[in-house]
């Protein structure tokens, strides 16, 4: 049963037909199109440039098989992630589960976690020299089973990425038209049926949209494949970085990784399916509650259970480990220069991606039909496909290459500069506070505009007055959602960052990787907690609006 | 506005009467392939209150967001007072038209006071402060200046969204379905308060809406559109009882419409022969139900049923011929056992030709 939903005509864009976007929206627009441009053309010439190499790269046996493990890797991800987010979205929304509020804002916090922090806990809690192992050995318990490798790497990727699920179906689930389901139920379905045939189809376009997030990440995750020890294509490819290399081999396996990105945005286009489905007014009446009876406490117990496991545990783990090192007499000093790093890179790629969302967003929220926006729009996601690793070396060759190709004039200030990392940062992340500020665009009437433009206002002062003010929220979620990001991005951090610049994360990263549990503690226990304010205040604000 | 004498003093007339405000020719506007707009040509006199009249899809708001520029035509010109501001090359952004516009959802930006809305589209000046005053009173929303806009009643949102529109004092003002949200219980009387203001503003006003009632009550003169053309121009009074075209006439009012065969310039009617249009071998006759009268004497009818409103009553009657004709009487008659009555019309009914083949 596919009940075609009926569409309503979407309000028509104001001066959307014909003619020109004005030049205070144009001109910014053209250009962060073509500084986001710069990594996926310079790729695409690196390897155009020697074509035999580029295509032995890719067609050796050796990239087949980190194509398909990094491809296993990213779906065994987001399934388990999903399994995971989707009962538990449903009883935080949708049932008597007691707290269940409370609940779903805990059960978002874990994506404070970057993956790399939880694999090193990980390993020092349930490896084969770890914890448990220890606590264990007296009993005459000689090995675990083994943490490294497929399984271990992609249950902790997915403990800790669920929440990206979790948010989308969320709203989702709450905004749903309860008269349809009352309507399944009064035809004579019963609850599960109603849920499978009637919920479950309207979700699809927000588990295709989390489940693409999970997936995403999945591929271009470096610090947990290294430290869970399963080779996938941006391994390989950071592999290959630290050992000096040749780069056109490189950039086709950069391609290579874009290319499976690019597939699962297809599949998630598909997956969306062609049916609008937001064309209904939804949400004049609050979504029912399903009462779980005599599930209600084991429910409780279960979601309890998993919070315990990815909030409880790791802070445990990382208080246990500070403790030790402090016991230890493990030096601290570096962490507050440590912080101000983190807060600088990550309070400037927030200003700077909220910049450049605002042009983008208006040409997509308001000049549609115009023929350079969908480019513009296009190319602004890139940084959502391109992993962060792949962004990094491109910019890192592309400014090596400008430096010699233009002296010191272009690359020489360019190279190892704060610059460089916060535009990284600025192009990877861009998509999420273009999201967010194209949401606001949208909830504001364009007529709102037109009256202002009606009563004698230029553009520019239009979208001072007007059009910015309205969507301060909408850029603001924006600005703290790229925040959070960029404090626990690692790819990039470890490329990019000028000499003497050490993030929380590249601080977490140069101890993790030894196996410097104790002295990687304070930082990452610090940069946790720095990601989850930004996280909590965003989980509000999404509950208001 | 009440007990408030309408003096002449009072009124803002920036043009000289009699000249034309809005002169649009061959307007074409298309979505996606589908003609909104189809070739409108309309003229709007200074001092006028103009209602576009039209169904949905009938393409009155996208001619309203031409005219105030939002909108840009594929094809034909519009000229505000003698000047071209779109088609053939020209091409005046909305900001610089001098037009004010309410919107439909009045569109009060929530961010600001009432008076900050109203003072929005005035220039930095001395006197801004007495102009929003002063259009704050026109407008009956003295005292209400501080509020934020959430904090007001549709009616008076609406004259918010009208005095901010006329605080610049605008050559033209548009109105798109301003009364289409508010309650119905209010209509009738935000559009007299809507009237008197804009007649003691004096603007040149072009209001779009779907009620017929509305437009035929508050217009000056109504354009009434279908497929994105004018049908017929003219006061309310022409409308009604002259209709241009039987859509016209079968659009506005209640009409019924008789569909018969012409000849030799006649056709033959239960009421009397009637002129048939030159050529016209088939005709509609449309007679409305308060044209229909009662008497001692004239075409014989059979009573077959009867409603009664309170401020009316309803008969429904049927010719010899099998035509049923419904006839609007006053409350105070009595049809109780009443089987057979007799017709006469108050005035000779219009007469259309139509296409031979075309049946009810």
């Amino acid at each position: 049963m596919t009940a075609r939903l009926i569409a309503l005509p979407a309000r028509r864009a104001p001066l959307a037909g014909h003619g020109w976007p004005p030049a205070v929206i144009l001109l910014p627009g053209l250009l962060v199109g073509a500084l986001c441009a710069i990594p996926p053309v310079y790729l695409l010439v690196r390897a155009g440039q020697s074509p035999e190499a580029a295509w032995e790269a890719v067609a050796a046996g050796s990239t087949l098989g980190l194509a398909l493990r990094t491809a296993a890797f990213a779906a065994g991800a987001t399934v388990i992630a999903g399994a995971i987010a989707l009962p538990l979205a449903w009883l935080t929304t949708r049932t008597d589960l007691p707290g269940r509020r409370v609940l779903g804002i805990l059960a978002a916090l874990p994506l404070a976690v970057p993956s790399y922090i939880a694999a090193m806990l990980a390993v020092s809690a349930f490896g084969p020299t770890g914890l448990l192992q220890d606590v264990l050995a007296p009993l005459g318990v000689e090995r675990l089973p083994s943490i490294y490798g497929y399984p271990g790497a992609t249950l902790v990727l997915a403990l800790f990425t669920y929440p990206y699920l979790l948010l989308t179906l969320r709203p989702a689930l709450l905004g749903l038209d309860p008269s349809l389901e009352e309507t399944s139920r009064s035809l004579g379905y019963g609850r599960w049926t109603t849920f499978r045939r009637v919920v479950l189809p309207q979700l699809r376009p927000s588990l295709a949209a989390g489940g693409l997030l999970v997936a995403l990440y999945a591929i271009s995750d470096f610090g947990a494949v290294a430290l869970l020890r399963y080779d996938t294509l941006t391994r390989a490819l950071f592999v290959r970085y630290e050992s000096g290399f040749d780069f056109s081999g490189a950039s086709a396996l950069a391609l290579v990784l874009i290319g499976i990105a690019f597939t699962l945005i297809a599949l998630e286009l598909w997956a969306r399916g062609e049916r609008r489905y937001h064309g209904i007014r939804g949400g004049s009446r609050p979504a029912s509650v399903a009462p779980l009876g005599r599930w209600r406490w084991p429910a409780f117990g279960l979601a309890l259970g998993l919070l315990a496991l990815v909030l409880a545990l790791p802070l445990a783990l990382l208080g246990f480990w500070l403790v030790r090192g402090l016991a230890a007499g493990e030096a601290l000093q570096g962490v507050g220069a440590a912080v101000l790093d983190s807060l600088t890179a990550s309070g400037l790629a927030a200003l700077v991606a909220a910049a450049a969302a605002i042009p983008v967003a208006v040409l997509s929220a308001r000049h549609r039909r115009f023929a350079l926006t969908q480019p513009i729009e296009l190319l602004s996601h890139s940084g959502f496909a391109l992993p962060g690793l792949v962004v990094a070396l491109a910019l890192v060759f592309a400014a090596l290459h400008g430096e010699s190709f233009a002296g010191g004039l272009f690359g020489g200030w360019l190279y190892q500069s704060l610059g460089l990392l916060v535009a990284a940062y600025a192009l990877l992340f861009l998509p999420q506070a273009l999201g967010a500020t194209r949401a606001s665009l949208l909830q504001i009437s364009p007529s709102m505009e037109e009256a202002a433009s009606g009563l004698g206002r230029r553009p520019w002062q239009v979208l001072g007055s007007i059009t910015l003010p309205l969507a301060s929220r909408g850029i603001a979620v924006g600005m703290a959602l790229v925040f959070l990001t960029t404090m626990k991005e690692l790819p990039a951090t470890l490329i990019l960052s000028p000499i003497g610049f050490q993030p929380l994360a590249a601080q977490v990263w140069g101890a993790a990787s030894e196996a410097f549990f104790a002295r990687a503690a304070l930082p990452a226990l610090l940069l946790v907690v720095l990601s989850a304010l930004p996280l909590a205040l965003l989980t509000l604000w999404r509950r208001d609006a | 506005m009440p007990e408030r004498t309408s003096a002449p003093a009072a009124r803002e007339v920036h043009e000289a009467p009699g000249t034309l405000a809005l002169r649009a020719r061959g307007l074409v506007r298309s979505f996606d392939g589908v003609r909104a707009l189809d070739g409108l040509d309309l003229d709007v006199t200074a001092g006028e209150l103009c209602v576009i009249l039209g169904a949905s899809g009938s393409g009155k708001t996208t001619a309203l967001r031409l005219i105030a520029g939002f909108e840009r035509p594929d094809e034909g010109a519009i000229e505000l007072f003698g000047e071209r501001v779109a088609g053939e090359g020209a091409s005046v952004p909305p900001e610089r038209r001098g037009v004010g516009m309410v919107f439909q959802d009045y569109a009060l930006f929530p961010h600001l006071s009432v008076e900050d809305n109203v003072a929005y589209g005035l220039p930095r000046s001395a006197d801004r402060a007495a102009r929003v005053h002063e259009v704050l009173e026109l407008t009956g929303l003295r005292g209400l200046g501080r509020r934020a806009v959430h904090e007001l009643s549709g009616g008076e949102q609406q004259r918010t969204a009208l005095a901010r529109a006329l605080a610049p004092r605008p050559r033209l003002l548009l109105l798109d379905e301003p009364f289409s949200n508010l309650d119905p219980s209010l209509r009738a009387r935000v559009r007299g308060e809507l009237r008197e203001i804009l007649r003691r503003a004096g603007t040149t006003t072009i209001l779009v809406t779907h009620d017929q009632e509305e437009a035929l009550s508050i217009a000056d003169r109504v354009a009434f559109l279908w497929e994105g053309r004018v049908e017929q121009y003219g006061t309310p009074r022409e409308i009604y009882l002259e209709p241009g075209t039987l859509r016209v006439a079968e659009s506005i009012g209640d009409a019924m419409v008789l569909r018969l065969p012409a000849a030799g310039g006649l056709v033959r009617t239960p009421f009397g022969d009637l002129p048939a249009p030159p050529g016209a071998r088939r005709c509609a006759v449309v007679i409305r139900p308060e044209d229909v009268l009662l008497r001692e004497q004239g075409t014989p009818a059979e009573v077959c049923g009867h409603e009664f409103y309170g401020h009316d009553q309803m008969l429904h009657v049927r010719l010899a011929d099998g035509a049923e004709l419904r006839v609007r009487v006053g409350p105070g008659e009595e049809f109780a056992g009443l089987d057979r009555v007799a017709l006469q019309l108050r005035r000779p009914p219009s007469v259309f030709a139509v296409s031979p083949t075309a049946t009810v």
